[in-house]
């Protein structure tokens, strides 16, 4: 599983840098993952996050734009995600109830629900918004893509329930009993609710981590989701509460980090020099994708995918900052004097 | 990339260019050398980021392999850009150390 979700990572890259370097570093990530000292999914992290800033960076932005865009769109969901699994409590990650589940909004992280839709997930930072796309439609090259492809993701995903199933024999018998009836998820649909609690989130001196919540939310997703693939693959059927349990012993690797600054705890950490360089570096790709979505010189986007893009970014958004006036220069300003 | 570009960088390009003044290295060699050197632990999006942007700038290339393991070298301009940037790193821990001790350097 850990070499499939390699795999995804790798495909993440640009084409071009793939072509040039790919091989290498896949041989790497091999490498890495034979050795029993490394943590396999900190390999996976790494290089997921490594796609992230190689989409990002202009060289990259003619060609493979809106991969980055979706793409920076999945990470900052999962940043999302995992801000929820810092300052709420604990993961709280459940089973969507079926009343929720054509629940298409997203409500900020003031307190409230928030349900996050892996497929129609938006995300703003300091009141950026970017779209995310489908993760599939960057594993089979976006460049191919039509517009209309974009356009058919962009309408609401249907959910299609089945009869519930005996218990899959996925490995980890610790699953958390859930708060609703356990319902079979078909790989297209799997939905996540998190319960947000901003009570321990006191700004100016920010108590989370962006780049863990990054780490940990992509990690705790891409098990989640394999999980269930994998069950699929083998003709079984596995509902998203124990593929979150499988997800969460995986995720427990994080939590015993030896570095504080990038152990996954529930509990708040600050964010050291390094985490703040991070953030700030997820805020200038988030401000360069504005540019990009606002572009009136894109050539390779037709009008209409730029109306569509537009019209995304005004709705169905998600706040995972939550402090207005938020900037690098005063976040940095804002941490303690040892850090 | 100048030696104010690199100034301006992250850390890891110091340290990745440190560790290729020991001998051209693989990316894996390379991840375990500047773990025991500085015990920073580079993931290989990271290191291969890095790697990157150094041979775009001309201060480091990459050597031919046999294999998938491709090593990488410092370029002349590398290493001039590491010996100008640990020499400034240097002066300016000479003059903290010497401020803490209540110096006037």
């Amino acid at each position: 599983m850990t070499r499939w979700a390699l795999r995804l990572a790798l495909r993440l890259y640009p084409r071009r840098w793939r072509d040039a370097r790919g091989d290498e570093l896949e041989q790497l990530t091999e490498d890495l993952l034979d050795d029993p000292g490394e943590r396999p999914w900190r390999v996976v992290v790494s290089t997921a996050v490594g796609a992230l800033r190689e989409q990002a960076r202009p060289r990259y932005l003619t060609g493979g734009r809106l991969a980055g865009l979706g793409l920076t769109g999945a990470v900052l969901a999962a940043a999302g995600l995992g801000v929820a699994f810092l300052v709420g409590q604990g993961p709280g990650v459940d089973l969507i109830p079926a009343s929720a589940q054509s629940t298409g909004r997203l409500s900020t992280l003031t307190g409230m629900e928030a349900v996050l839709d892996t497929q129609r997930v938006r995300v703003t930072v300091n009141g950026v918004a970017v779209p995310l796309f489908e993760i599939a439609s960057r594993s089979v090259g976006f460049e191919g893509m039509a517009d209309t492809h974009l356009e058919k993701a962009a309408q609401p995903v249907s959910v299609h329930p089945v009869p519930p199933v005996p218990a899959p024999s996925v490995p980890s018998q610790s699953a958390p009993t859930p708060s609703v009836p356990m319902q079979p998820v078909p790989v297209s649909t799997v939905h996540t609710t998190v319960t947000v609690d901003q009570g321990s989130f006191r700004p100016p001196v920010f108590r989370f981590s962006p780049l863990v919540a990054v780490k940990r939310a992509i990690a705790y997703q891409v098990l989640t989701d394999l999980t269930i693939r994998d069950a699929e693959k083998e003709g079984r059927v596995v509902s998203l509460a124990t593929a979150r349990a499988y997800a969460e012993k995986e995720d427990a690797l994080w939590r015993s980090h030896p570095q504080p600054h990038l152990r996954g705890s529930p509990k708040p950490v600050f964010l050291t020099s390094g985490a703040v360089a991070e953030y700030q570096q997820i805020l200038t790709i988030d401000q360069e994708l504005t540019v990009i979505a606002g572009s009136q010189e894109d050539g390779n986007r037709t009008p209409a995918l730029r109306r569509w893009l537009t019209g995304q970014l005004t709705e169905n958004s998600v706040v995972i900052d939550g402090v207005p006036g938020l900037t690098p220069a005063n976040l940095a300003a804002s941490l303690p004097p040892n850090l | 990339m100048t030696s104010m570009g690199l100034r301006g960088s992250s850390d890891r390009s110091v340290l990745v260019l440190t560790s290729l003044a020991g001998g051209p290295k693989h990316g894996y060699a390379l991840i375990r050398d500047i773990e025991e050197l500085s015990g920073v632990h580079l993931g290989p999006g990271s290191l291969y980021g890095c790697l990157t942007k150094l041979e775009e700038a001309g201060l480091v290339e990459a050597l031919p392999s046999e294999d998938r393991r491709r090593p990488y070298r410092l370029t002349g301009d590398g290493l001039r850009v590491l010996r100008d940037r640990l020499t400034e790193s240097e002066r300016i821990a000479r003059v903290g150390l010497a401020r803490i001790a209540g110096g006037t350097a």
